[in-house]
């Protein structure tokens, strides 16, 4: 024997060994909890007590005769090779995914069972002193032999009956390494070879744990290089491709590509339905396709929500209808993930491998699950862009139409924002206000028509605060518009439109007609005054004596007089501009009823009035005193004989109430919402002959409308009627002129 | 005394001419303006009643002012289209002593002519501070020694608050001594009145020192010292 070969033996399995450990601690290190890089462990530490073993035995027959020694080696190097076997055996079949528990314990039971038989047998063999023998040919007896026929023949077979799943290269020579190894161990027990067959054992140790190191951390880590690229890939995809479907096709592309498998696609959902959408080297039938939600891989992740592989479709499967037709057939294994938005399931990312492709595994199934939110990402992004154009069509058809409307309508309308830039004007607007050569956008301050700006503006906030809109009389081009101003948008200061309606003719026709009016009534009073001087001429030629013809004549003229007198009457008030002063309310109470003193002791009706003298409203007062009377001598004509009618004038608060009440007829229901009327003449039963021009409650009701006030009245039918009559009260004295 | 009644209206100008005649008053009527200045220029009639709407191309309120231009003969109006207030005032303000909205009743009317006739009379008191001066004998009223024309009416008015200088005159008083007690009801006279009078004789007719107001109660005329005294001494 070669000492310095020895030594290099032992030297070259140390180093090797080392190396190994030093991998298994970055493994242990990397991911302590995985079984396989536990079994590995195993493996190698029972590999290693070999080692430790055969160098105990090396040391022992070089040193002397330490028999010991020699005996613990003898049991290491035994032990050690059954014990490698059944963990080659046990790290193999968690390599190829068998976890069955049970095959750790066997594997346990068989070491201790190896261990603890040498060891008695040694410690038998020492004790019989038969040392010289066993120390000169330390060899290896049938238990360790079968161990390594059943075990690692088991192991080798796993190896290439699983080559679907174990697919490294390194971890198949390794594995054939030790199972060489070991067996040189057993054909001779020369420990020349024997060293040469750890040297196998420990190379074969060495390029299983590189194979695992290369799968489990460096390329995991070279992947994330790609899980990076492929992620941007598709976060272009979806920025630079507005539509759905090219950038689902892209994102099933690129999840086919990553896990190695044949083809992919995505599901969408549709109620109780999913909808193969987009599909990378599917059958284009398969567009389309619809599925039910309880069947196929991909109605199962919709129903739990979880990520779903199956390693062999055709077996797996089989209590449920298959994803695609001849999905059966043509898919090996698959992965489908769900892709959620908003925390529901809203489609099925899947990939697939060919019945002779690749198996897809646990990793690929994380890889999938990178990809979904980008699916669920596209997929929410397109709808709100879809549902965007929508709106936008929408928005484009209705300002189109709104327009249309605009353009054609004969009225000018006009826009500006909050700066009076302008936003539109129709054309009507643009000929009109004098905007042709405008922009949309320019400052239309000084180019509008001076007219346009509101002149009341504290009638202007009042109105925008009450009525959201003002409305104000323009005149343009010698035409009269009413022109309509609102506020733009409901936010404070958007801009302001304006619509303005063409009521020049409106204006001439009631200018019209109060000219009419005035033209009529003059046409009569002329002839009226000339024929109340005859009566007057005859009377004052008898010396104040008449006839009663002349007298009846005189009474019809007056009537006349007074019908004609409440036409101009209403009508002016219908005009408007009053002048208001503070007057006294009692004085014009007084002033009222003395008028009427004589008509009232004539009927037998006693007046009763009274009111506060300190009341003092703004009006004017010929006008209130024409309401009041108006109101006395319609409760005389209604009020029987004997009746009562009673004026008072009563504050209330910043407001002064007239009322005026009698004791007659009353007014009928079904006429109260007509007595304010003009030329209304209301025929109260037994009160046929009350004469009126039908003017005078109209004339009330202008007057008050001209003082800002507000009449109205109750009345109960038999029991009487109460007129009231509401005034703004002031502070203000009366200036007596 | 000698009245003429323009109303293009004959019957109205017979009726109304009848009744002034019956208190022996001399009356020319005429229905139109054209005719109604010829009488005036030839005739220098005491009174004039004139209709606001006639026929030709002279109206009422343009013969009034025609008149006011070179006489203060006492003008009486008359209109069926007398609408509001204003209407009233642009009368007044063409010159016109009184303003009668028609139909207007005879007995009223020979009433009113009278107390315009009357209101003419001629007066005695006078007054004369270097800026303002009245001579109510040949009813000359000079403003810094410039003559300025004022209606009957209105001297009337500046005489009845002269003779109560620094007393004050009610609205009622003013009414029935300057217009007559028929007027007491026409309560804007006065107040249409003096102002007009403010605007002819005051310095500012907005912070008038010789006409006052005294308030809620009536005006009051206030004597000014002589200016001509101030000055020289």
């Amino acid at each position: 024997m070669d000492s310095d070969a020895s030594l290099i033996s032992v030297l070259f399995d140390g180093v090797t060994l080392a190396l190994a450990f030093v991998f298994l601690l970055l493994l242990l290190w990397h991911d302590r909890r995985k079984r396989q890089t536990q079994t590995l462990a195993m493996f190698l530490v029972v590999l290693m007590a070999w080692n430790v073993g055969l160098m105990l035995v090396r040391a022992s027959i070089m040193v002397g005769q330490n028999s010991t020694t020699l005996f613990v080696g003898i049991a290491l190097v035994e032990g050690g090779i059954a014990a490698s076997n059944v963990a080659f055996y046990a790290f193999i079949s968690t390599l190829a995914g068998n976890r069955s528990p049970r095959l750790t314990q066997v594997a346990i039971i068989s070491i201790v069972a190896v261990v603890a038989m040498r060891l008695t047998f040694s410690l038998w063999a020492l004790s019989s002193e038969n040392l010289s023998n066993v120390t000169v040919q330390p060899r290896v007896d049938g238990l360790p032999i079968m161990f390594y026929l059943f075990y690692t023949g088991m192991a080798l077979n796993t190896l290439y009956s699983q080559r679907r799943k174990i697919t490294s290269k390194s971890v198949r020579i390794g594995g054939s390494l030790f199972a060489g190894g070991q067996f040189l161990a057993l054909v001779n027990t020369n420990v020349g070879i024997s060293s040469l067959a750890t040297n196998a054992s420990a190379m074969g140790a060495l390029f299983i744990v590189l194979s695992i190191v290369d799968s489990e951390i460096i390329r995991p880590l070279a992947e994330r290089d790609r899980q990076v690229a492929t992620l941007h890939k598709v976060g272009q995809e979806i920025a630079g491709q507005p539509r759905l479907t090219p950038v689902l096709q892209e994102i099933a592309r690129q999840a086919a590509e990553w896990v190695g498998g044949d083809a992919g696609g995505i599901f969408l959902r549709d109620a109780d339905e999913l909808v193969f959408v987009a599909g990378y080297n599917m059958p284009n039938l398969y567009t389309g396709h619809r599925l039910g939600l309880d069947s196929g891989v991909a109605g199962l992740v919709v129903r739990t929500g979880r990520a779903q592989r199956v390693e062999n479709y055709k077996l797996d499967l089989i209590d449920t209808q298959p994803d695609f037709p001849y999905a059966a057939i043509a898919f090996g294994s698959m992965i489908a993930v769900p892709i959620v938005s908003r925390e529901q399931v809203s489609g099925v990312l899947m990939a697939v491998t060919g019945t002779q492709g690749r198996l897809l595994r646990a990793d690929d199934v994380y890889r999938l699950e990178l990809l979904a939110p980008q699916a669920a990402l596209v997929i929410g992004y397109t709808g709100l862009l879809d549902l965007k154009t929508t709106l936008a069509e929408a928005i484009e058809d209705n300002r189109q139409q709104l327009e249309t409307v605009l353009v054609s309508t004969e009225s000018p309308v006009i826009a500006v924002d909050r700066r009076m830039h302008l936003i539109f004007a129709n054309p009507a607007a643009s000929v009109i206000l004098g905007l042709a050569d405008v922009q949309i956008g320019d400052n239309i301050t000084t180019k509008l028509p001076v007219e346009m700006i509101p002149f009341n503006l504290k009638a202007l906030a009042q109105d925008l605060k009450i009525n959201n809109g003002h409305i104000f009389e323009v005149i343009l081009n010698t035409r009269t518009y009413q022109c309509h101003l609102a506020r733009l948008g409901r936010l404070r200061g958007g801009g302001w439109v304006a619509v303005l309606n063409d009521v020049t003719q409106l204006k001439e026709l009631d200018r019209m007609k109060g000219e009419m009016i005035r033209m009529v009534s003059h046409d009569l009073k002329n002839p009226l005054m000339a024929a109340m001087l005859q009566i007057d001429l005859i009377r004052y030629r008898n010396n104040g004596q008449s006839t009663g013809p002349v007298d009846i004549i005189e009474h019809q003229m007056e009537r006349m007089n007074r019908i004609i007198r409440g036409v101009l009457d209403v009508e002016r008030l219908r005009n408007g501009s009053l002048r208001l002063t503070p007057g006294y309310v009692a004085p014009i109470i007084e002033k009222a009823v003395s008028d009427l003193q004589r008509l009232a002791d004539e009927a037998g009706i006693t007046i009763d009035y009274e009111a506060s003298d300190e009341l003092v409203i703004l009006c004017d007062e010929d006008h209130v005193e024409r309401a009041i009377s108006n109101l006395v001598e319609n409760a005389i004509k209604f009020t029987g004989r004997g009746g009562i009618v009673s004026i008072r004038g009563v504050a209330q608060e910043e407001a002064v109430i007239i009322l005026v009440k009698d004791s007659g007829v009353g007014i009928p229901e079904e006429i109260q919402p007509k007595i304010f009327q003009r030329f209304f003449r209301g025929q109260q039963r037994g009160f046929e002959y009350a004469t009126g021009t039908g003017l005078g409650l109209a004339l009330v009701r202008a007057i008050m409308e001209n003082h800002k006030g507000l009449v109205w009245f109750d009345s109960r039918e038999g029991e009487g009627t109460t007129f009231y009559l509401r005034f703004q009260r002031t502070q203000e004295l009366p200036d007596m002129f | 005394m000698r009245v003429l009644i323009v109303d293009d209206e004959q019957s109205i100008c017979d009726a109304l001419a009848a009744r002034l005649m019956g208190d022996k008053l001399e009356v020319v009527t005429r229905n139109n303006g054209r005719d109604a200045m010829k009488v005036f220029e030839a005739w220098s009639p005491d009174l004039i009643v004139l209709d606001i709407i006639m026929p030709g191309e002279l109206s009422g309120l343009d013969v009034c002012r025609g008149i006011r231009e070179v006489s203060e003969v006492p003008i009486m109006m008359m209109s069926a289209q007398a609408i509001t207030e204003d209407d009233i005032v642009e009368g007044l303000d063409a010159g016109a002593d009184e303003y009668l909205v028609k139909p207007v009743r005879l007995n009223e009317f020979a009433a009113r002519v009278h107390a315009i006739l009357r209101r003419n009379a001629p007066a005695s008191v006078e007054y004369d501070d270097g800026y303002l001066s009245i001579d109510p004998q040949r009813r000359h009223v000079r403003v810094m020694g410039k003559r300025v024309h004022l209606t009957p009416t209105e001297f009337k008015l500046l005489i009845v608050l002269l003779e109560n200088a620094g007393r004050v005159v009610t609205q009622h008083d003013l009414l029935e001594q300057v217009w007559g007690h028929e007027y007491v009801d026409d309560k804007y006279y006065p107040r249409v009145y003096i102002s007009q009078l403010r605007r002819k004789v005051e310095p500012d007719a907005t912070r008038p020192i010789y006409i006052l107001t005294e308030h809620r109660v009536g005006y009051r005329f206030e004597r000014q010292p002589n200016k001509n005294n101030a000055n020289n001494s």
